[in-house]
């Protein structure tokens, strides 16, 4: 891994050498999350044309508090293919299925395995047999309890609440108008619908968007990602192995995680004398964007970078983060968007998966994101992939209380 | 290892009833402290200097009720617009975690913090939930039964006696006599542990850790940090880890497979060949009394089945030729994900020779074992070594 100006460079270059992602649907009726977990990694094996025997490690992403489950490794442990092995298991919140990924690359480059698989899989729980809860309320219960009781939860309902406060700064900054949001969420749709793995794959109209029900002012229902269930599997290997195990490894360049504090949330509301006046702007991310570009020489992410795929669990989310990560002037995303310039034909495409907002299973969620840029550096991203070469990206993932994985990702080594 | 990691600072809470304290108050205390031994602070972010470069947080969030539980302590632990993780297991997971992570190249300093709370929680509702909802659940299994089945299993094949469990514990009690972060140190007898509250056959209520709060939290730093930083370091030499399969009807549960691998890795790496002749000191993770014995199996102390010829002869007592737990182990109280890392914290004040009344004398090269899962699904052999 080459890192620019610094000394402490990776021990080790690291490649992606085999993906597996099951279909993201509504619900897996007929499997399951053990049956799931292993159905992608079983993809993953054969993408990279290895047995489970030669997989040195696992790391597990996982969120017990989603599943009902305790310390679901021990559970999971033989569909994973631990037996015998060594793994982990990291719980960071949405930005787990990188957390999973970051420890894998750290594993290669330190030299304590040569192939390392990292897991990912949502299912979720029924609700009580006798009631009428759609499973989508049980996720919102379970990820509301992940905010502090007195300073967070006011504020922040399931995820919506976080970002109703987020772009109704947005709105009232940069002049962003309904029309404009719609037209991101169509382009995401219209990706999605490209995209055979992805769970929404509606087609719709800024008509469509702007009459949907709206949750809180701005944020309709449309803006919102959607409860999904699937599992995806990635496989990283040493330089050395990844040489004999594909003729199309994907190099790890640069791996950044940045965190911030338990109450971002009321922060966002507590900075400005109005919650209008607060930053509509995500401080992890504009953090782990500088050092990333700082160490790779990436001075114009749009010109440096082929594609970028974020986790953008809404609509405005992913206007803002394009904002925090550079790709234009600050309230200028939506009249880059309407310029047509993140399609995927386009200067930048920005989430040509769909995004977060058309497919959203969670723990494997940031997973998909580097999943996708991995795909279309391969130029294996099908119906969905970026036309000409596709030699740099970077994906990202979020989560917790406003925290930031991130990924830089080649073809080339040099 | 051809480049080194050491522990650079190690600080526990006392162990025992810490409910006036939130999460953030436990976690800082340790925390505090290791930032005071190392002179280190939370500097910007993937920067050069005095700083420590990341964190990792170790929590069994379902013990939170809460997803993402490690914001609970990521202020007090340097997690605001800085490196973070969070290992969703025992602290000493997230110690070998850190040491990865320092060996790839991408940090120099790490923190790693565990934390629980496990006398806010009903225990057995909680472990109950590691097993599967359709087949094993509904039995009723909790770690209590299932470590029975483990230890009825052990007793059949190898016709070790309960007398032999219970001699653990009063080993283990007494060695926490000298240790002040052990939270129910005592002088007992064999027929009081044989005699105190059957909980399921063979195991009473002190055969069993007692549910307790607390938290640790450890610097870890590369060879040339450690050196900079620290007089006396303590290098980790060997890790090795390994599950098991899941369902207990699958395992053999008086011989730990997956335990005598993760020992064959670790001891590989720090190249050990006879460990009983090379520790001089063990610290196992003994959540049951018997589970001492079988650990030294797996390790390799002694051969399978002679756990309790091992702790009839003395020889792991304080003043014995390997000594096993002089901290008083996890029976004499230690918090439900902390267990693991507070092996580790013991055998590195053993190492530096910090560990007070219960020192053992020139102890150079030690072993701490973490174990987690039903009957030890996974293990995890770490060992350490002074200067």
């Amino acid at each position: 891994m080459r890192r620019g100006e610094r000394s402490d460079d990776m021990r080790r270059n690291v490649a992606i050498v085999g993906i597996g992602m099951t279909p993201m649907k509504t619900r897996w009726r007929n499997l399951d999350r053990n049956e799931l977990a292993n159905m992608a990694i079983r993809e993953a094996l054969d993408d990279a044309g290895l047995a489970m025997t030669d997989i040195d490690e696992v790391t597990l992403s996982d969120i017990d508090y989603f599943t009902g489950v305790n310390n679901s490794i021990m559970w999971l442990a033989d569909d994973l293919g631990a037996y015998m092995k060594n793994g982990v298991k990291y719980e960071t919140g949405g930005t787990v299925g990188g957390s999973s990924c970051h420890a894998a690359i750290h594993h290669v480059a330190a030299a304590a395995s040569d192939v390392v698989l990292a897991s990912a899989t949502m299912k979720i729980p029924n609700p009580p047999a006798d009631s009428n809860i759609p499973i989508g309320a049980m996720a919102q219960a379970a990820l509301s309890s992940g905010f502090h009781p007195v300073w967070e939860r006011f504020c922040t309902i399931g995820a919506a609440g976080f970002f109703a406060i987020l772009a109704s700064a947005y709105v009232h900054q940069s002049g962003c108008t309904e029309e404009a949001a719609a037209a991101c969420r169509v382009k995401a749709a219209r990706n999605a619908q490209l995209n055979e793995k992805a769970h929404l794959k509606m087609p719709l109209t800024t008509e469509d968007v702007v009459n949907s029900p709206l949750l809180v002012w701005p944020l309709r229902l449309l803006h919102m990602c959607p409860t999904t269930e699937g599992s995806t599997a990635v496989i990283f290997a040493s330089e050395e192995k990844a040489r004999e195990i594909t003729d199309k490894p994907v190099w790890v360049r640069d791996i950044v995680t940045i965190h911030s504090s338990q109450f971002y949330t009321t922060s966002l509301l507590m900075t400005g004398k109005d919650p209008m006046d607060s930053p509509a702007s995500l401080p992890s991310l504009v953090k782990a964007c500088e050092v990333l570009y700082g160490r790779n020489n990436i001075n114009d992410p749009v010109e440096d970078l082929d594609v970028i795929e974020m986790y953008d669990p809404s609509t405005w989310a992913e206007l803002i983060w394009m904002e925090d990560m550079g790709l234009c002037e600050r309230g200028g995303a939506w009249r880059m968007v309407e310029r047509g310039e993140t399609e995927i034909e386009g200067r930048i495409p920005v989430n040509p998966s769909g995004g977060v907002v058309s497919t959203n299973p969670g723990t494997p969620s940031t997973m998909i994101r580097y999943i996708e840029v991995a795909l279309q550096i391969r130029g294996e991203a099908g119906a969905h992939q970026i036309p000409g070469d596709v030699r740099r990206g970077v994906a990202t993932g979020f989560g917790g209380t406003g925290w930031t994985p991130m990924v830089l990702l080649s073809r080339d080594l040099d | 290892m051809d480049e080194k990691v050491a522990i650079i600072a190690v600080a526990q809470t006392r162990y025992g009833d810490m409910i006036k304290y939130n999460s953030e108050e436990l976690a800082y205390m340790a925390i505090r402290e290791v930032l005071q031994e190392t002179g280190l602070s939370m500097g910007p972010a993937y920067e050069k200097g005095d700083y420590i470069d990341a964190d990792i947080i170790c929590h069994e969030h379902i013990y939170f009720e809460k997803p993402f539980s490690a914001s609970l302590i990521l202020d007090v632990s340097g997690g605001n617009l800085r490196p973070e993780e969070k290992v969703d297991g025992d602290g000493a997971v997230g110690v070998s975690e850190a040491v990865w992570q320092i060996l790839s190249g991408d940090y120099e300093t790490v923190l790693v913090v565990a934390e629980c709370h496990e006398l806010l929680t009903w225990r057995s509702d909680i472990e109950s939930q590691v097993f599967d909802p359709f087949y094993l659940r509904p039995m009723g299994l909790d770690d209590i039964t299932s470590a029975a089945l483990q230890a009825r299993r052990y007793m059949d094949k190898y016709g070790l006696k309960r007398e032999q469990f219970a001699g653990v514990v009063v080993k283990n009690r007494a060695n926490a006599m000298c240790n002040p972060y052990a939270s129910e140190p005592a002088e007992l007898t064999l027929d009081e542990v044989m005699g105190s509250r059957m909980l399921a056959y063979p195991l009473t209520e002190l055969d069993m850790r007692p549910a307790c709060d607390g938290a640790c939290a450890m610097v870890l730093a590369s060879e040339r940090r450690a050196k900079e930083l620290c007089e006396n370091p303590v290098w980790i030499t060997g890790i090795g880890g390994c599950y098991d399969g899941y369902y207990l009807g699958d395992r053999e549960l008086a011989d730990s497979k997956p335990l005598r691998e993760a020992a064959q890795r670790a001891y590989e790496m720090a190249g050990i060949s006879h460990p009983r002749e090379e520790l001089d000191v063990v610290e196992v993770s003994d959540n049951f009394s018997y589970q001492e014995l079988m650990w030294c199996e797996g390790l390799g102390l002694c051969g399978p089945g002679e756990g309790g010829g091992l702790i009839d002869s003395g020889k792991t007592g304080r003043d014995g030729d390997i000594p096993v737990n002089p901290s008083g182990g996890a029976i004499s109280g230690c918090p439900h994900t902390v267990v693991g890392m507070a092996r580790i914290a013991e055998v590195a004040l053993q190492l530096r020779g910090e560990a007070g009344e219960r020192q053992i004398e020139g102890a150079g090269r030690g072993l701490a074992h973490a174990a987690m899962g039903p009957c030890g699904q996974f293990h995890q052999v770490m060992v350490l070594e002074s200067g």
